[in-house]
């Protein structure tokens, strides 16, 4: 069921769009999808991928920017997200600002473009400003639906959210023991699956996939355990590859991974608010700017720990850059608490999957 | 030697003002080194844009690695501290400035010193840092860094969203306060970490001279517009060091009038950059630092660029400077570069991504403009995205020749000199073309 829902992500998009609900494309886990979801639209994750060479793009984009941001654009441009109404760019990196002028000039469907301020820093101040962006943000759905949010429908929404994030997080779990229930790429596949949906729907299904993966006959072998940390990874096959290797994935923290669901919007009678707390501070994305080498990976060392991994894959995806910033620092710190790491940066496609195994067999082979 | 035979010399004619760039240079760097000798907390590295009034208003000297990185590439030392950078780890694909800062640090580290025959003697290390989220490099260099386990401040900078109304009073107070709300933030780390007080009339005094030198530098600009073209594009670059980075103080205030009476004399004499004005160009883009020879290139063939695209001051505003904070909130707002039509804050690399158009075309028609060069900064992705675009418009709507080439600010390894020149041989050839197609 997921992996067909994975492998056409779009039908349920399209099946609604149909019936006349609005479709709104979002990059990047700093999009607050519970806005979009109270104002009646339906938040849709824009992917790339991995698969199709890039051959429109580059017309309009330059090859010095995120592979990954040109691929999901290349679609667009060949019309795979015709069925969006809008699309919604947050200032998360300074490939992706202004991303929407883009969508906005070359795809026909896109009637809403807009771009979220999504402040880098962590100071009282920060969170003001970003609930007044957020503020704005809402104003301009309740524009294009012409209705209104309420701070009830909205708590509504964000209430539905949780429930998605705790599941995830419940389902996750299910990989702690040795070997884990389910693999690293199902995992991504379930993830991904339910960013292509209502919310109440993705609630349903991962409630069954909690049932399904919970009861299931493991014939899953123990195998050195990895986690996976960096940039964007929007396609299983990553996954796949690595666990090919003969290791089991068993924690991620990118943005589809726990990055996206190990925290909750707290519930309080200012949701805008909490939203702005959420996204700023809950998100541990490298893009937001943390003092100390603790601040910054404690959470990567923590789920280490939680999940009991032998050893880091560090992925990063060319261009990326306040990744690739991090990635000396990163290593040492992971070397001080006795994870050994594997960097690997990627052009985004599976080039090279010849030299790619033979590194992370190495690595594998080490650390047994 | 007067005029004229400056001007037999060589294909470029530099302004004096300009040539003076490099003893500012000098005194800068010597006052940084002085500062610290004193005693600690008085030299700050600081990222570009960084409100550097509040900084000098404190006796703090800033130092800015992207412009010692540009002054590493001039010098060609670039690649040394590049390749050290990517020694330790860094990916290639980063801002070259970055990875020249992060080589040069790096070096110093293990040295416990200056990296040997380093240009213009070094830059000290610091004694914290203002970072600045303009860009990703902006905040993650520093950060980079802490091995120094240095104070650190980040200052956020957001862009108005495309679809706001910059004049829109709910949104200019929202980002005109968090601008303001950080200045005060920023007042408060310093004051905690060098242990003293701000001086406000101090700092009132710099934004005086600051507002000065806006004014001064707008009008320069404006004075460009003249054929011949009064000033090379090589002393716009040389400038961005008093205009933007040195602003407020008394040495960045006499380089402007001078620079000011002397391109006024040159409009009034119709003295022009050189001899026989062919073409006049635009460009777009960061300057390739680590070979400048680039414009004399184009110069030597009839071609002078008589304006850019990247640190054009917009229109000035008055501003109450006895609200030393307030005022620089609000010049923060309104001071970036937009059309005429399109006023508000708009940062670098921003004006050519959100209306390359209407941008290009103001400059355009108002500087007399026949071509554009766009130079496609590879490890830059702030000033990169949307060129393509630009480019296109610009075709498609003006039928104008634009060469377009790949190249870096810093990173003269992504740079092919002879590729480059090749390119500006076809495109003057346009160039001729275009202007006899229009007679």
């Amino acid at each position: 069921m997921v992996k067909e829902i994975y492998e056409n992500p779009s039908r349920r998009a399209e099946q609604l769009k149909s019936q006349g609900k609005k479709v709104i494309g979002y990059y990047c886990c700093l999009s607050p999808a519970e806005i979009m979801a109270a104002a009646s639209l339906l938040p849709y994750r824009i992917r790339g991928d991995v698969h199709e060479p890039i051959t429109k793009a580059d017309i309009y984009l330059e090859t010095n920017i995120c592979p990954y941001l040109r691929s999901s654009f290349d679609l667009a441009v060949k019309g795979r997200y015709d069925f969006l109404d809008g699309v919604v760019v947050p200032s998360s990196c300074s490939n992706i600002r202004r991303f929407q002028i883009f969508w906005k000039d070359n795809v026909k469907s896109i009637t809403y473009a807009r771009y979220l301020k999504v402040p880098h820093t962590l100071r009282p101040t920060s969170f003001d400003f970003f609930e007044g962006e957020l503020a704005d943000f809402k104003e301009s759905l309740e524009e294009l639906t012409k209705s209104k949010i309420s701070d009830k429908r909205l708590n509504e929404s964000i209430e539905l959210h949780n429930e998605n994030r705790a599941l995830l997080r419940e389902l996750c779990q299910l990989r702690k023991p040795d070997p884990p229930l389910l693999s690293g790429a199902e995992m991504l596949q379930t993830v991904i699956a339910g960013t292509s949906m209502p919310v109440d729907e993705a609630n349903s299904l991962l409630k069954n996939v909690i049932k399904d993966v919970a009861t299931r006959q493991n014939s899953r072998e123990k195998r050195v355990r990895l986690l996976i940390c960096g940039s964007v990874i929007d396609n299983s096959d990553f996954i796949q590859l690595v666990e090919d290797c003969g290791v089991n994935v068993v924690v991620e923290d990118i943005c589809l991974g726990t990055r996206a669901y190990w925290h909750d919007v707290e519930m309080s009678e200012n949701p805008l608010a909490s939203l702005a707390r959420y996204h700023l501070d809950k998100i541990m994305c490298p893009r937001t700017y943390r003092e100390t080498a603790e601040e910054r990976f404690g959470h990567i060392k923590r789920l280490a720990k939680d999940f009991q991994v032998d050893g880091v894959i560090i992925y990063s995806v060319r261009f990326c850059d306040s990744v690739e910033l991090e990635i000396p620092k990163l290593k040492e710190y992971l070397q001080q608490a006795g994870l050994p790491s594997l960097h690997i940066e990627s052009d985004y496609t599976l080039s090279g999957l010849g030299a790619l195994k033979t590194r992370i067999q190495a690595f594998t082979e080490m650390i047994q | 030697m007067n005029s004229d035979d400056k001007h037999k010399q060589g294909p470029t004619k530099s302004t004096e003002a300009a040539s003076d760039v490099g003893k500012i240079v000098q005194w800068w760097y010597k006052s940084a080194w002085e500062a610290k000798q004193r005693d600690d907390m008085n030299v700050a590295w600081c990222m570009m844009n960084t409100p550097q009034e509040i900084l000098f208003a404190m006796n703090i000297i800033p130092m800015f690695p992207e412009q010692y990185s540009a002054a590493c590439a001039a010098k060609q030392a670039a690649t040394t501290y590049c390749d050290k950078a990517e020694m330790e780890g860094f990916s290639v694909d980063i801002c070259s400035f970055c990875r020249v800062g992060l080589g040069y640090a790096a070096i110093y580290r293990e040295l416990e010193n200056l990296p040997p025959e380093t240009p213009y003697g070094g830059i000290p290390k610091p004694d914290m840092f203002i970072s600045r989220t303009s860009c990703d490099p902006g905040y993650k260099w520093f950060q980079a860094l802490q091995y120094w386990d240095l104070p650190m401040f980040v200052y956020d900078d957001p862009t108005p969203p495309l679809e706001a109304d910059p004049q829109d009073e709910r949104t200019a107070s929202r980002y005109i306060n968090y601008y303001l709300e950080q200045y005060k933030e920023l007042v408060t780390f310093l004051e905690k970490v060098t242990g003293r007080k701000m001086d406000w009339d101090r700092l009132s005094q710099i934004l005086e001279n600051g507002q000065e030198i806006w004014r001064l530098s707008y009008e320069i600009n404006q004075l460009r517009k003249t054929i011949p073209s009064p000033m090379a594009t090589q002393d716009h670059m040389a400038a961005v060091l008093p205009f933007w980075i040195l602003t407020g103080t008394e040495k960045a205030l006499d380089f402007t009038r001078k620079l000011h009476k002397e391109v006024q004399d040159r409009v009034n004499n119709k003295i022009g950059v050189i001899p026989n004005e062919k073409h006049r160009l635009l460009w777009s883009g960061m300057a390739t630092y680590h070979n400048m020879g680039i414009f004399n290139y184009f110069e030597k063939n009839g071609a002078v660029f008589a304006i850019e695209t990247e640190y054009l001051p917009n229109i000035p505003i008055e501003l109450d400077v006895s609200k030393p904070l307030e005022a620089l909130a609000k010049r923060e707002y309104f001071s970036g570069r937009r059309p005429r039509s399109i006023p508000g804050g708009s940062k670098l690399g921003d004006a050519t991504m959100e209306y390359p158009l209407e941008l290009f075309l103001e400059l355009i028609k108002d500087y007399h403009v026949g071509g554009v060069v766009m130079h496609s900064v590879r490890s830059c992705r702030l000033v990169s995205i949307g060129q393509l675009r630009a480019r296109q418009m610009l075709v498609q709507h003006l039928n104008i020749p634009v060469m377009s080439f790949e190249g870096d600010m810093a990173d003269a390894r992504v740079y092919s000199e002879a590729e480059t020149e090749k390119m500006a041989n076809t495109f003057i050839e346009m160039l001729e073309v275009s202007k006899t197609i229009k007679r």
